[in-house]
């Protein structure tokens, strides 16, 4: 039973349409994430939900109930800005409690409902406070609190953690997790962090140029991408892509004739197009044990792994994660081979032909 | 003292100087005005001129007897502060709708309610003198607050707008999504947060209302004049009488500068907005 439903919607601005017909459907207590580059129009399919802007045509409807037509404040959802938006003038009390005492919610009652969400937040010593006087983190707290306090039947995030700084990003990125967790209320959130699309999401959608390209669970979309955008968008680092001809269940990509095990390319295709092969699936080796070789342009050390850069002869720079203290060194040439069943085959027009099953693996 | 700090101070002492130069040389024709209006009508004339004198405040009393300063002050106080009132009851919610729901035509609005003023007001008068003459509102003080709010009003929507646009548009959307009507987005955030951008542009509406002279000269007299129309009453006709017309205007400057020097601090606010933020 589709809780939150989108039925082909379009929304433009002037002569320019900026989203070119959506359906969605998201069911109760889902984590639904909106991710996709800059200017794909996921913030303004945030703000059609909201009732911020006005749908050209198509409907939204929430809980069963057309809301296309309904202004935002009878839309009964809460929303968690960017920029967070707090009422500068108001103290933080005055704050989470503002929508509350625009529904004449009784004073006691008001109070009540506060101070239970700024002790789940841990707002307490600051509710005297103003916004200014918060650090950024306190300020997301207090965005959060504040539209957790209505109770509403749904919650909108838009790019919420993207003013924070690294390390409190992924702090409230758990904390938002636990929080869907304990509420169980239908979450929609935009980003344009694949990261968080990935570990937050139940489902996410991938949105370019206002047109959906996939959507599903996180975990699906990383092993069976549609295309070659999805497959490039999702995951980090991104991943590699090489032109590769195709010839039933061999691929020749860069000189080297691969055969991909059986299954992995339903059918007998003979293609011209791409394979790819993300970073973590390559392995760094002998240039005589490697499927290519090349030379090491770059070595990335973070710790326990490292990126290596390595140029082919063709040009071409493949992305390798390996071991954080392997003694290769730039300029140095390096074999390079991958995991077979691990590849994305794509068709000229950057569909995918490959496909795999999504089963997960049980933890030795 | 390094040679960088020493330089530094002395530029700033340059610039300290210069600002107390600029400051005299505009605040000097107040102070001369001021002096002249406590000589007698012989001193005030004489040359060189006097800065020694026993100062006297016969000019003040001849000014309330001759031409009852009150009245006219009355008068300024209720046409500007009237003026304003209205202006920024027009005003405001005018400003709202430009600065959160901008069309494609805002931008030309607002450059057009700026070009009326670019028109000489002479041009004008007499149109909106025979307007007057026909309702009957010459020397009237409603129709020199009618005019007066007019005259103001894209002064007042400029500044309202300008100050309006500072306020972020997530924060009504945040209200709207609160569950906010128009009318508690007006009271409970546009209001409270746009409070020191009117008390600037309110102070300025007066400001301009009481110094205002062309439209008060033409359409008013003995029952509406404002405190300009009394000082112009002082010039030529009886001959110059420099010390009682020093002492109707340093009368006349009085009540505003006050108000001024209350609110400085609004006021340089206002209208270094949008320059230093």
């Amino acid at each position: 039973m589709s809780y939150l439903k989108l039925k082909n919607v379009k929304k433009s601005f002037g002569e320019i349409e900026i989203i070119h017909g959506v359906d969605l459907d998201v069911t109760e207590g889902e984590f639904c994430v909106f991710v996709g580059p800059s200017g794909c129009g996921k913030s303004t399919l945030l703000r059609l939900i909201a009732g911020l802007e006005t749908v050209s045509s198509g409907s939204v409807s929430l809980a069963g109930r057309d809301i296309t037509e309904v202004s935002p404040s009878q839309r009964d959802l809460a929303m968690v800005f960017q920029s967070y938006a707090l009422y500068p003038h108001k103290t933080v009390r005055q704050n989470l409690g503002f929508a509350l005492m625009l529904a004449k919610t009784p004073k006691d009652e008001l109070d009540r409902q506060v101070n239970e969400a700024a002790e789940k937040l841990q707002l307490t010593p600051l509710l005297d406070r103003k916004p200014g006087e918060l650090s950024g983190g306190q300020r997301q707290r207090v965005a959060i609190g504040r539209s957790i306090v209505r109770k509403p039947k749904l919650f909108l995030f838009d790019e919420p953690l993207s003013n924070l700084d690294a390390a409190l990003r992924v702090q409230m990125r758990i904390e938002l997790a636990q929080m869907h967790q304990q509420l169980a209320t239908t979450m929609v959130y935009v980003t344009h962090d694949q990261v968080e699309a990935m570990t937050l999401a139940n489902r996410v959608v991938v949105l370019r140029d206002g047109i959906v390209e996939q959507q599903g669970a996180p975990m699906s979309l990383y092993l069976n991408p549609i295309n070659r955008f999805v497959a490039g968008f999702m995951g980090t680092p991104k991943m590699n892509f090489m032109d590769a001809s195709v010839d039933g269940s061999v691929i020749s990509a860069e000189g080297a004739s691969i055969a991909l095990p059986a299954g992995l390319i339903a059918g007998d295709v003979q293609s011209t197009g791409s394979v790819g092969f993300r970073p973590e699936h390559m392995e760094i080796c002998n240039p005589e044990q490697g499927l290519w070789t090349g030379e090491v342009l770059v070595l990335e050390r973070m710790g326990g792994d490292a990126y290596c850069h390595v140029k082919l002869a063709s040009g071409e720079v493949l992305l390798v994660r390996t071991h954080g203290r392997v003694d290769t060194r730039t300029g140095e040439t390096i074999g390079i081979r991958t995991a077979l069943d691990e590849a994305h085959v794509f068709d000229g027009n950057g569909s995918t032909i490959s496909q795999r099953s999504e089963g997960l693996i049980h933890a030795a | 003292m390094s040679s960088i700090t020493r330089q530094h101070n002395i530029q700033l002492w340059v610039r300290g100087i210069f600002a107390w130069l600029v400051a005299l040389i505009l605040f000097f024709p107040i102070f001369w005005m001021v002096l002249t209006s406590l000589k007698t009508e012989i001193q005030a004339i004489a040359v060189p001129p006097l800065l020694f004198f026993e100062p006297t405040l016969e000019n003040y009393s001849i000014v309330q007897e001759r031409s009852d300063y009150f009245k006219f002050a009355m008068n300024s106080i209720i046409t500007s502060f009237g003026s304003t009132f209205l202006g920024l009851l027009i005003a405001v919610p005018a400003a709202y709708s430009m600065a959160f729901s901008p069309t494609r035509s805002t931008r030309g609005v607002l450059l057009w309610m700026l070009s009326t003023k670019m028109l000489p007001a002479v041009g004008v008068l007499m149109p909106i003198y025979i307007l007057f003459r026909n309702l009957g509102l010459l020397d009237t003080l409603t129709g020199l607050t009618i005019i007066l709010t007019l005259i103001n009003l894209p002064i007042l929507v400029w500044m309202l707008y300008s100050y309006f646009r500072d306020i972020p548009n997530d924060i009504l959307e945040a209200a709207r999504l609160d569950g906010a009507t128009v009318g508690d987005e007006i009271r409970h955030v546009v209001l409270p947060l746009g409070i020191g951008g009117i008390a600037s542009t309110a102070l300025l509406a007066i400001v301009l209302s009481w110094n205002e002279a062309f439209w008060s000269l033409n359409l008013t007299s003995a029952n509406s004049g404002t405190v300009a129309a009394m000082i112009a009453s002082y010039s030529s006709p009886e001959g110059l009488f420099w010390a009682k017309l020093s002492a109707a205007s340093t009368l006349a400057c009085a009540p505003i500068v006050m108000l001024g020097w209350v609110c400085q601090k609004q006021l340089v606010q206002g209208l270094t907005f949008g320059a230093v933020k």
